[in-house]
């Protein structure tokens, strides 16, 4: 292989990456979705145990069905930790989980119904969504950078 | 050079493929197909090569009442495929660089 065809290839990469950038884009309510399983996860803990037990249940149900929709609908599965590049808003997600859980702990106690509960699951699940979203951007700006690397 | 070309990533279409599978976690035949913009029997020959290396992971599942094919990089289709890049990208700096001494 001489320089010019190292070139063409790397060109065939950028090319590959750019159309993936353009196809690979998630509805909001995807990416509200994921927030609403988040969300739930949290607000087990907000419950009584058996209460967590069905949000649990109901969480893990949803995420099994995010996966076969994806699957269905796109015709590929990318998961969070699949872009490295994407990794921060992946950690970002998992500390906005558990600030969750520490404001529950510290506004009243863990499987016990106080009015701040449904206050911290809102403001989990808006925070995971845009988590979800700012996923996304950097998931594309890796995909648009990945040619200009050649 | 420290990295050599991968020989089974050599082919243009199979780079393409690559350079998909390296993105997602896995992706089914149609979709592969559309985005890579090449017939079934021609994506279907070069995922073949791939998965008799070893660089790829073929798995059929029915969906819908239909059987599909799915594709996945295995974990030494990943690191071939990054060191195939490395070794691109320094072939393509090296051209880089003797244009700038030739000015």
């Amino acid at each position: 292989m001489d320089r010019e065809e190292a070139r063409v290839a790397l060109d065939s990469v950028e090319r590959m990456d750019r159309q993936m950038a353009e196809q690979m884009t998630w509805p909001l309510w995807r990416h509200a979705a994921f927030g609403a399983i988040e969300a739930l996860f949290l607000l087990g803990w907000g419950l009584s145990t058996a209460g967590m037990a069905v949000c649990l249940v109901v969480a893990l149900g949803g995420l099994a069905w995010i996966v076969h929709d994806d699957r269905r609908r796109y015709g590929v599965f990318i998961s969070g930790y699949s872009s490295r590049a994407a990794r921060p808003a992946l950690f970002l997600a998992f500390l906005i989980f558990l600030a969750g859980l520490a404001a529950i702990v510290l506004t009243g106690k863990l499987h016990v119904w106080t009015p701040w509960v449904p206050v911290v699951v809102v403001l989990v699940f808006v925070g995971e969504t845009l988590t979800s979203i700012w996923w996304q951007k950097l998931f594309h700006a890796d995909l648009q950078r990945s040619g200009s690397l050649s | 050079m420290s990295v050599a070309i991968d020989s089974v990533l050599h082919p243009p279409a199979r780079l393409q493929i690559a350079a998909v599978l390296a993105r997602v976690d896995d992706i089914e035949f149609a979709t592969l197909r559309d985005i890579i913009g090449v017939s079934d029997s021609v994506l279907s020959k070069h995922l073949s090569a791939l998965s008799e290396v070893g660089y790829v992971r073929l798995q059929k599942a029915k969906s819908e009442g239909r059987q599909r094919t799915w594709a996945a990089f295995t974990k030494d289709g990943a690191i071939a495929f990054d060191r195939h890049m490395t070794a691109l990208r320094e072939l393509a700096s090296l051209a880089a660089e003797m244009a700038v001494a030739a000015e």
